[in-house]
């Protein structure tokens, strides 16, 4: 420890001319309010303005030359060796050398930003902002801190002149890749706040993984600036390749949902077959969609939720995918001993409602300027279009001899016999629009869909027996 | 307690396709002086980098008072000086801040001894590294390396670019410490003339490989007797040779070629 800050002290004493500049951009800011153009009322605000933005240049520039210094540069001018001949393990210079670092851009940031604070900046920020004046300074002194690591590792790699630089190009882009189609896979299921915490999460990882390969480069590879370069491109990609793995396996277990994970469900059911579909557990945001067999318990997994237009029938169902800004027509068939999910070939711009036609073999869709299109389901050939209505509530009409409605007004449902008369009552549903419909004649004794408390249960109107889902 | 200084057991040392040390073994006694000779590029300097743990060698071994260095490089160095080749301190500091953070280093640190030193160099404890003369830097390398009381001393190439004065004050300096306390002393350079007042091992590299090792009195009675031999006539020239008549005969060949 002692050896550690005996290198902060003295890279702190080399670089003091840091908070010689600081203070320079300091009076800088001080001039401010008194720049020609700047009414009094203005004075205030122009302090904050220039404050902050002098601040965050200083300290992000700050971050970018230290970065690429710290280590790189004195590698490239040999100057690693006056360490390296003392008493000094490697991990302390490092250590030191990182204190130093940041205590230098820390403290140019508080010198300029401080007159921020003091004209009323705080108050300022959260007005403009919306954010506290923490979360503002905690997001600019970890981009500085990440832009520092990142100059680190381009410094180190860049002056070590070696070919080894194309296999780590090589394995930063075969990483990026690899993570870009893991938060893909989240976004799929619409897990935008599961994707961003494991972003989040990635980077903190990825911030550690460069601080502790920095010690390991200078304890492996020492003055030798090829070496250490090797050194810090295994121990990063390593690290790097074992945390894509580790996201990997986590993305596996989130997209691996069955329908008991539904959390908060919708449903739609004909005939034996319902779309389900939800938050599931665990998962934060994560939803994921099934075609379930209300009988036997068969699941098919969609392989993305619907997005809208889920059209459903015993034989037949059909929904959109959004995927790359359209969307996508999938369809399955359900009279298949297994049905498969499989893509139509028509994907439309818009948000579309569409039928099916009673043959199941063509499908219309309607879009939000009132155009049907009328597309042969299997080969995804457009048949014909034509002007039908501009809505944007296109429904279907409820098949003839419905046995069982919803009474989306009061939140309950409720089974209906086909005299009208009412029965029975079931489940709660979440929202009106993700209700219980209405199923086709003759089908009393198939179960359906409902929700009770957070779970979707399948609800027999006529016993009132209750299932959960497997 | 091994009688070595240093061992060296097989040591190849390697820059991408290059070999600058090529399986070398060699031992430095406890108490000696030992000179590493060669032509610029010979490996000299990488030998002297992989024997102070700053770079690890690519075969073999090198062991330093007893203790492997590349794994207890930071411990060792409480007890080896070191002047190096491109007198690498910062240039920015001063003489004096140069002392006092050597000073929070070392165990055994007297900071008299820095000051006595420093004033027979006549250097200005307020001067900027970076502002003395290459003489000087060196001069002030030697007066932290031996204020810290090394059992092995370290010296690369430590008369590279001195005058005559300064050479021979820093070699003067050498000589007292080692009367006074008789620490190991490896020393690589060009100045044969000096070392050859110093030294009582010589060994010679060429192109990466150990060509020469031996005492200095024996390596001189061997290359007599060969060119005694190599006289057509018999008679062969019975003047003394020097270190640097051997030098040549061993590593000029290749500039001949």
């Amino acid at each position: 420890m002692n050896a550690t800050l005996v290198i902060a002290r003295r890279e702190l004493t080399e670089k003091r001319f840091v908070f010689v500049t600081a203070l320079a951009f300091l009076a800088l800011v001080l001039a401010v309010p008194f720049m020609p153009g700047v009414h009094d009322d203005e004075r205030a605000g122009a302090l904050i303005i220039g404050s902050l933005i002098l601040a965050t240049a200083l300290s992000v520039g700050l971050a970018a030359i230290l970065g690429g210094s710290i280590v790189g540069r004195e590698l490239a001018d040999g100057r690693l060796s006056f360490y390296f001949s003392k008493p000094l393990p490697a991990t302390s210079i490092w250590w030191g050398k990182l204190i130093a670092a940041m205590t230098l851009i820390l403290a140019s940031f508080v010198i300029v930003g401080f007159p921020a604070l003091l004209a009323g900046g705080a108050a300022a920020l959260r007005g403009w902002t919306a954010q506290g004046t923490g979360s503002i300074f905690g997001f600019i002194l970890s981009g500085a801190l990440a832009l520092f690591l990142l100059a680190h590792v381009i410094g180190t790699f860049v002056r070590s002149r070696s070919a080894w630089f194309l296999f780590d190009f090589s394995a930063a882009v075969i990483c990026g890749t690899a993570m870009w189609m893991l938060v893909r896979a989240l976004l799929t299921g619409f897990a935008q706040l599961l994707a961003l915490r494991m972003v989040e999460a990635f980077a903190v990882f990825l911030a550690l993984s460069v601080i502790a390969g920095g010690a390991w480069q200078l304890e492996r590879g020492r003055t030798d600036r090829r070496r250490s370069h090797m050194e810090l491109s295994r121990f990063l990609w390593v690290s790097i390749g074992c945390g894509v793995l580790i996201v990997a396996a986590f993305v596996a277990w989130v997209v691996s949902v069955r329908p008991g994970d539904l959390k908060v469900s919708g449903g739609r059911q004909s005939g034996q077959w319902a779309f389900i579909g939800g938050v599931a557990k665990n998962r934060l945001d994560y939803r994921a969609a099934f075609l379930y067999n209300v009988v036997d318990g068969r699941a098919v997994r969609l392989t993305a939720p619907p997005w809208n237009g889920v059209g459903i029938r015993p034989d037949l169902a059909t929904w959109f995918v959004r995927s790359d800004g359209v969307y996508e027509l999938w369809f399955a068939r359900l009279s298949d001993a297994h049905p498969k999910p499989r893509y139509t070939g028509i994907a439309v711009k818009q948000w579309s409602s569409t039928w099916l036609s009673s043959d199941g073999l063509h499908v219309r869709v309607l879009d939000r300027q009132g155009i049907v299109s009328e597309y042969d389901l299997a080969s995804g050939k457009l048949l014909r279009a034509y002007r039908w209505t501009r809505t944007h509530e296109a429904r279907p009409p409820l098949p003839a001899g419905a046995r069982y409605v919803v009474d989306i007004g009061n939140g309950r449902i409720v089974a209906a016999m086909a005299n009208g008369s009412a029965l029975m009552q079931g489940g709660r549903i979440l929202r009106s629009e993700q209700g219980i419909w209405p199923s086709a004649g003759g089908v009393a004794t198939i179960p359906l869909l409902a929700r009770v408390g957070d779970q979707m249960v399948l609800w027999n109107p006529l016993t009132g027996e209750r299932r959960a889902i497997r | 307690m091994t009688d070595q200084a240093i061992e060296i057991a097989n040591v190849t040392i390697r820059y991408g396709t290059l070999t600058a040390v090529r399986d070398v073994t060699l031992n430095v006694p406890r108490g000696a002086v030992y000179a590493l000779l060669g032509r610029n590029g010979a490996g000299k300097s990488s030998l002297v980098r992989s024997i102070l743990g700053q770079r690890k060698p690519d075969a073999g071994a090198i062991r330093v008072l007893g203790e492997d260095v590349w794994t207890h490089r930071a411990a060792l160095m409480q007890r080896v000086g070191v002047v190096s080749e491109d007198a690498d301190a910062p240039p920015e500091m001063t003489v004096a801040q140069l002392a006092r953070f050597s000073a929070q280093l070392y165990a055994r640190w007297d900071p008299k001894e820095v000051g006595d030193r420093l004033e027979r160099f006549e250097i200005s404890p307020r001067a900027k590294f970076g502002a003395l003369s290459k003489g000087q830097k060196k001069q002030t390398l030697l007066a932290l390396a031996l204020a810290m009381s090394p059992d092995l001393l370290i010296l690369d190439d430590p008369t590279l670019g001195l005058d005559v004065v300064a050479r021979k004050s820093l070699f003067d300096e050498v000589i007292t410490e080692l009367a006074d306390r008789g620490i190991t002393v490896l020393i690589t350079t060009h100045d044969l003339g000096g070392i050859e007042m110093l030294a009582d091992r010589v060994a010679i590299m060429k192109n990466g490989s150990l060509v020469v090792e031996d005492e200095l009195d024996a390596l001189k009675t061997r290359f007599r007797r060969i060119r005694f031999a190599a006289q057509p006539d018999g008679f062969g020239d019975s003047a003394p040779l020097s270190l640097e008549d051997i030098f040549i005969a061993v590593s000029g060949e290749g500039a001949q070629r």
